[in-house]
């Protein structure tokens, strides 16, 4: 069970707050989820064809290796080292073919000890184990910038505590969820899920959520067709944050099992599983709505800041 | 033919047509008291490597075995200390009667240990009559206060119990008399359903935040135990864990009840011996084994079983229904009333109709009055002796000063499968079912 | 804390104080007989005012976490903002006063008391209800009322799926609509008496009766006792 949050700005001066607001609503939801933590973020997008691939490396793990491996399959525009992190832009306009699937399986399958955090024109991903902290601290996280973010504080259930089975969980290109609550019906679920060729690489039954909505939007529904089909086809208990690059979805189950408030002000919109996380926004408005989702509810908010697009270098962290 | 051979179907035994043609008449689950009927690996299938030439076992008398056992170290100012480390496990007034309830707490006075309230309250008689009780925090809150929160001596939130896992209690509408229904707050007679989830909280991460309401209500001072029936044990110990408890209390799936859907009790949960070993290997998998306190409960019944509980690496155990038996439950005394019930002594579990033969588990007060306080203690409290006599006793002859010495490495099994789920040697082998 | 923090009138800044101290000082103040306190800066805290046994009234300016007031016996508590989970659970007497919002499980197991809502109630308000009364001037959620035993449930606007679901016993009024009944509850006709309670109730708060269309729910009494050949009830009821 969980903590988690997640932050759409409506307006554009904001997008230097987002590692800062991301950090100020989940600190207090370390209790929540004292095993670990990460946030997804969502900087204006990069040049067309090309993609941001966040790596985390155990100790040991030999980056020029990998850095040739990828060169291999993909042209690397620029590299960005953030602690144990790598950032490649890969280079997507040759027309060489590119599976997010299998290149990820590839990947993984040649470097054991790393994990592929992210991949996407916008997302990026960053976890820790351990409390809220060492997250804010070994990436700086404070001056990360972008348009909207969901983050998450981890506490384990049936899975176990590791980078691979934090949160935020992703399976695509720009899609990332966090879940607080426990799928019921995952291994029928994973089992089908494989079946029609998704990819699992974690027993964390959160990761479920991600790989059916990814699936839904393979079959060509949109992301509000998919989360109704979600209510009915996902049982037991959630609460749970999905984003993409134009939108953030907040979606409880008909039991209303876990807890999340949203707070609707001028230029924000912000979800906490609880209400004094809201509390620690910058500029937080008394008099913006504050409301709870509904059992069964889904929320869908577009993201309205002005998409952009930057120069590759000056993604955040650089 | 004069002598036909009877043929008997497996699928179809006895049991199976009488259970079918039950439920045929009723429309319903069958109900019923007491715990899992089946056989299970249980500590009965492990033995002692107790001392020979290697180590040298200690004299019984002169020697003494300590059994002094704390719980509650981690964040209360006043742990729970006892004499023993056998408690009596929450057993509701109301399920048993006053009787019943006074004659544990004064047993377990005697001998320095505490008992549990239940689903309905605490009986002031209770609290008069024993020095250490625990205040159970139960889904239903029947009768739950603060005035009577202030006056426990631990809390115990009880998540679930080995009989039924993930189910709610019943209290048949021929036990909820006059004096139960005004403390639970139900009307008269009317077939009570407990819940199966808090009415408060759902989940360990809002259970956090529950617990610490509960310490702010007793200002930090009385341990807070959760207690839960063993299923998911590793990662439930875990969660239990993390949502701030001081003590864990696991009752496996013998452990009994006064009335449950008895598909809870045959199909549901694990056995005590593979659940305690999980919950140790929990414990210390995230670094807690010896900060926060091992109960174990479910089908204890001699001092063997507190002995082989502690070695496995249990702090302590809790007894229901052994404790129950030892003031005349099933005793062979009022064979008409078992009769009536349509039973024998030995093969009652008739606690839900509220007519126990032997006074136990009932509200009349003419059954109750066949259980006489004193007497009833007594044979408590002699029990608790011989058991905890029994477990110093191999103990010492294990060379051991403290029954809390005793190690898993003092056990071997005796079958393949008690091998399997303590992961302990086959005896006289070097070979563990499952790891060899 | 030092002493010095508590200032005259009885004001507690809970900034820079632990749950654990602001808690202390409210009983001290309780004891020393204060009959008044203004807690400041609450920040959504958790666990605020909890088993406070006495008459003192604590005006809470701003919002609280979860379990606000709960485990009370008389204490007369106003919070001037939205509140959490399970406001008011298990209160034994006394008054709380949600001048917003309140989250899920309003008043859950109370046994005594009133707990006054001034917006709307998440799902599971009034579960388990033991006694005393509940009253939300907005709308509440769902299985509000669930498996409720005694007191009063004043709805004064719409209740969700599920309402009053497996109640044994005490009354609930709804002033606006109701999504679904629940298992055991049932429609019963208003009395004089009916509306004669829910004047006296919810006229302190200055919410006035005829402006809503009040029903009444009660128990069925159907589920009391399990009845074979019953197809339709107890599938989905035990």
């Amino acid at each position: 069970m969980c903590g988690i949050a997640g932050i759409i700005y409506r307006d554009e001066s904001l997008v230097g707050h987002l590692g800062a607001d991301l950090a100020a609503l989940i600190q207090p939801l370390e209790s929540r989820g004292p095993d670990s933590s990460g946030i997804a973020l969502y900087t204006r997008p990069i040049a067309a064809g090309q993609v941001k691939l966040v790596l985390r490396g155990e100790a040991g793990v030999d980056w020029g290796a990998v850095q040739d491996w990828i060169e291999q399959a993909v042209p690397v525009l620029d590299t960005h080292v953030t602690a144990d992190d790598r950032r490649f832009i890969l280079d997507l306009t040759q027309d060489l073919p590119f599976q997010v699937n299998e290149f990820r399986r590839a990947l993984r399958t040649a470097f054991p000890s790393l994990h592929v955090m992210s991949l996407g024109q916008g997302l990026e991903i960053y976890k820790e184990v351990g409390a809220v902290d060492n997250l804010i601290q070994k990436y700086g996280l404070t001056t990360f910038q972008g348009t909207h973010g969901i983050a998450h504080t981890r506490m384990a259930t049936e899975s176990v505590v590791d980078i691979d089975h934090c949160h935020p969980f992703t399976t695509n290109f720009d899609l990332a969820i966090v879940h607080n609550g426990q799928i019921s019906n995952y291994y029928r679920l994973r089992f089908q899920l494989e079946r029609a060729g998704m990819v699992f690489e974690t027993h964390n039954d959160s990761e479920t959520i991600v790989n059916y909505i990814h699936y839904q939007l393979l079959q060509g529904k949109s992301l509000e067709e998919s989360l109704e089909a979600l209510l009915h086809d996902i049982d037991g208990t959630y609460t749970f944050l999905v984003a993409t690059p134009d939108k953030v979805a907040l979606v409880r189950d008909k039991f209303a099992a876990k807890p999340a408030v949203i707070y609707e002000a001028a230029d924000k919109v912000a979800i906490a599983s609880e209400y004094r996380s809201l509390l620690q926004l910058s500029n937080f408005d008394p008099n913006a709505l504050i409301r709870e989702p509904d059992a069964g509810e889904i929320n869908i908010w577009p993201v309205t800041t002005p998409a952009q697009t930057a120069a590759v270098l000056s993604v955040i962290g650089s | 033919m004069d002598d036909p051979i009877l043929h008997t179907s497996s699928t179809f035994n006895p049991q199976v047509i009488a259970a079918i043609q039950e439920r045929a008449e009723l429309g319903r689950y069958m109900i019923r008291g007491f715990g899992a009927f089946r056989n299970v690996p249980r500590l009965d299938d492990l033995v002692f490597l107790t001392a020979s030439m290697t180590r040298l076992p200690l004299e019984g008398y002169r020697e003494k075995c300590d059994t002094r056992t704390v719980l509650g170290t981690r964040f209360a100012k006043r742990p729970m200390e006892l004499e023993i480390p056998i408690t009596v496990a929450g057993m509701s007034f109301g399920a048993l009667s006053k009787n019943a309830k006074v004659a544990l707490g004064q047993a377990a006075t005697w001998l320095g240990t505490s008992t549990t309230t239940g689903d309905g309250g605490m009986l002031p008689a209770e609290r008069d009559a024993s020095a250490k009780l625990v205040y159970q925090c139960l889904p239903s809150r029947y009768g739950f206060n603060p005035k009577d929160l202030k006056k426990a001596d631990a809390i115990e939130i009880v998540i679930g119990q080995g009989a039924k896992p993930g189910g709610g209690g019943l209290l048949m509408g021929q036990k909820v008399n006059a004096v139960v229904a005004g403390m639970r707050t139900l009307p008269e007679g009317v077939d009570q359903r407990s819940p199966s989830r808090h009415p408060d909280w759902i989940g360990p991460d809002d259970l956090r935040i529950k617990i610490e309401e509960l310490r702010e209500a007793t200002d930090w001072e009385i341990p807070i135990y959760i207690k839960m029936g063993a299923t998911r044990v590793k990662d439930d110990v875990k969660l239990a864990v993390k949502a701030g408890a001081d003590v864990i209390v696991l009752d496996g799936m013998e452990g009994g009840t006064a009335a449950t859907q008895s598909i809870f009790q045959e199909h549901s949960g694990i056995p005590t011996l593979p659940a305690l070993v999980q919950a140790v290997e929990a414990l210390k998998e995230i670094g807690v084994y010896g900060e926060v306190q091992l109960v174990i409960s479910g089908g204890i019944r001699s001092g063997p079983d507190v002995a082989k509980a502690l070695a496995l690496g249990a702090d302590a155990v809790s007894i229901g229904t052994s404790a129950l038996i030892a003031m005349g439950c099933n005793k062979p005394v009022y064979i008409e009333d078992y009769q009536a019930l349509g039973t024998e002594p030995y093969h009652c579990h008739h606690c839900h109709t509220g007519r126990c033969p032997v006074g136990i588990t009932t509200q009349d007060e003419d059954l109750m009055a066949r259980l006489p306080i004193e007497e009833a203690s007594t044979h408590v409290a002699n029990y608790l002796q011989s058991m905890v006599m029994e477990a110093q006793s191999l103990a010492r002859s294990c060379g051991k000063s403290s029954v809390h010495n005793l190690e898993r490495e003092d056990l071997v099994a005796l079958t393949l499968e008690a091998s399997a789920m303590a992961k302990l040697p086959l005896a006289g082998t070097d070979f563990i079912l499952g790891q060899s | 804390m030092t002493e010095s923090l508590i200032l005259s009138p009885p004001t507690l800044d809970c900034t820079g104080l632990t749950t654990r101290e602001i808690n202390q000082q409210l009983k001290k103040l309780a004891a020393a007989g204060a009959d008044t306190v203004d807690l400041l800066n609450p920040q959504g805290r958790h666990n605020l005012a909890v088993a406070i046994e006495a008459p003192l009234k604590v005006r809470i300016r701003g919002p609280v976490g979860y379990y606000c007031g709960g485990l009370s016996e008389g204490v007369d508590i106003e919070v001037d903002g939205p509140c959490g989970w399970s406001v008011g659970e298990n209160l034994m007497a006394g008054r709380i006063l949600v001048k917003g919002n309140a989250s899920a499980c309003a008043a859950a197991s109370a046994h005594g008391g009133t707990v006054c809502i001034l917006g709307s109630a998440g799902p599971r308000a009034g579960i388990s209800l033991k006694g005393g009364t509940l009253i939300v001037q907005g709308n509440v959620g769902h299985s509000s009322a669930f498996m409720m035993q005694a007191g009063t449930f004043i709805i004064c606007g719409d209740a969700g799926h599920s309402l009053g679901d497996s109640l044994y016993d005490g009354t609930i009024y709804v002033g606006g609509e109701i999504a679904s009944l629940g298992a055991d509850a049932q429609l019963a006709p208003m009395t004089d008496e009916d509306n004669a309670l829910l004047e006296q109730q919810l006229s302190p708060y200055g919410l006035a009766t005829q402006d809503y269309a009040f029903k009444k729910i009660v128990c069925a009494k159907q589920l009391y006792h399990f009845k074979a050949q019953d197809f339709s009830k107890f599938k989905d009821a035990y």
